[in-house]
């Protein structure tokens, strides 16, 4: 059984080299630009130029190609990494700045590379998570059990606990937006620390201020939060 | 490089200007997906749409 796993790891890797190499050999991906060539597509694309675009970003996929080349060991699709560098070099030309000093290919490389890696950050994070409906066998009389099923409590508040600590984890990053003043506030309100809630008189007491004071800082600590989960909405 | 066809291979809608956009040997992708593109985050549930969509683009079909 190892043996045969280890030969189709080999020939896995050994066929993402070839086609790798073959994109390049077989002149798949055109010649990269000369310093001057780039330049000139450079000022055209300033000028509103869209064909300059256009070589400017095909010119550049080798570049992608030889990057792509570097996370080999990774196991990830060659053709994966391919378009996902294509995304890194779209954006890098979009947002190139040649007024900055530095030429296109370094900038571009730098996006390309932080694309794949943010793509592998991803793909460690998404493997390392498990499902609560993963199926981990079956039952006696074959029925599927799900990882949920053999969990010591009621399925519904075991998945209500998953929720509620996600979102607290949430909560307590836009938290971080308020004033101190605004989350001591929250904190007692809410019982965010201990899971005590305070009455908005308790907390004036406590805070030495008067108790409408208080609401209005709980009103306005609550709209801030709104709109930080608004804007995260967003992106 | 000629576009061979004016139909975006990412979201197959005909375009209507096909001067605006990006062509890729030769697939045609329209400025909306392009803007797309430049917006994508990793996290973005489209980002495997995408990856798969410039995929045929390397593989050598547009179908």
């Amino acid at each position: 059984m190892l043996p045969g796993l280890w030969t189709l790891t080999v020939v896995s890797l050994v066929n993402g080299l070839l086609l790798l190499v073959s994109y390049i050999a077989n002149n798949t991906f055109p010649q990269p630009l000369s310093e001057e060539e780039e330049a000139k597509y450079l000022r055209l694309l300033k000028r509103g130029d869209e064909r300059a675009r256009n070589v400017l970003t095909e010119r550049n996929l080798r570049l992608v190609a030889h990057i792509v080349k570097k996370f080999d060991s990774t196991g990830e699709d060659p053709d994966d990494l391919i378009s996902i560098g294509a995304i890194g070099l779209i954006k890098a030309i979009n947002t190139f700045n040649p007024g900055k000093g530095t030429r296109l290919a370094t900038y571009a490389a730098r996006c390309i590379e932080n694309e794949i890696l943010m793509h592998l950050r991803f793909m460690k994070k998404v493997r390392a998570e498990v499902s609560l409906y993963d199926p981990i066998g079956v039952d006696k009389e074959g029925n599927e059990i799900t990882l949920i099923d053999v969990l010591g409590t009621h399925p519904e508040v075991v998945s209500e606990m998953v929720e509620n600590s996600f979102e607290q984890k949430r909560l307590q990053e836009k938290v971080r937006h308020l004033t101190r003043r605004e989350k001591k506030v929250l904190e007692l309100r809410f019982g965010l620390q201990d899971g005590d809630r305070k009455t908005q008189r308790e907390i004036a007491r406590s805070l030495g201020i008067s108790r409408s004071y208080v609401s209005r800082i709980e009103k306005r600590a609550i709209s801030k939060l709104a709109k930080e989960f608004t804007l995260e909405g967003c992106q | 490089m000629a576009v061979e066809s004016s139909a975006c291979i990412l979201c197959r809608r005909l375009s209507r200007d096909d001067k605006k956009g990006l062509c890729l040997r030769g697939n045609y992708i329209c400025p909306a997906c392009e803007a797309r593109i430049i917006s994508l985050t990793r996290n973005d549930p489209d980002y495997d749409i995408y990856i798969s969509g410039l995929k045929k683009i390397w593989a050598g079909f547009s179908a």
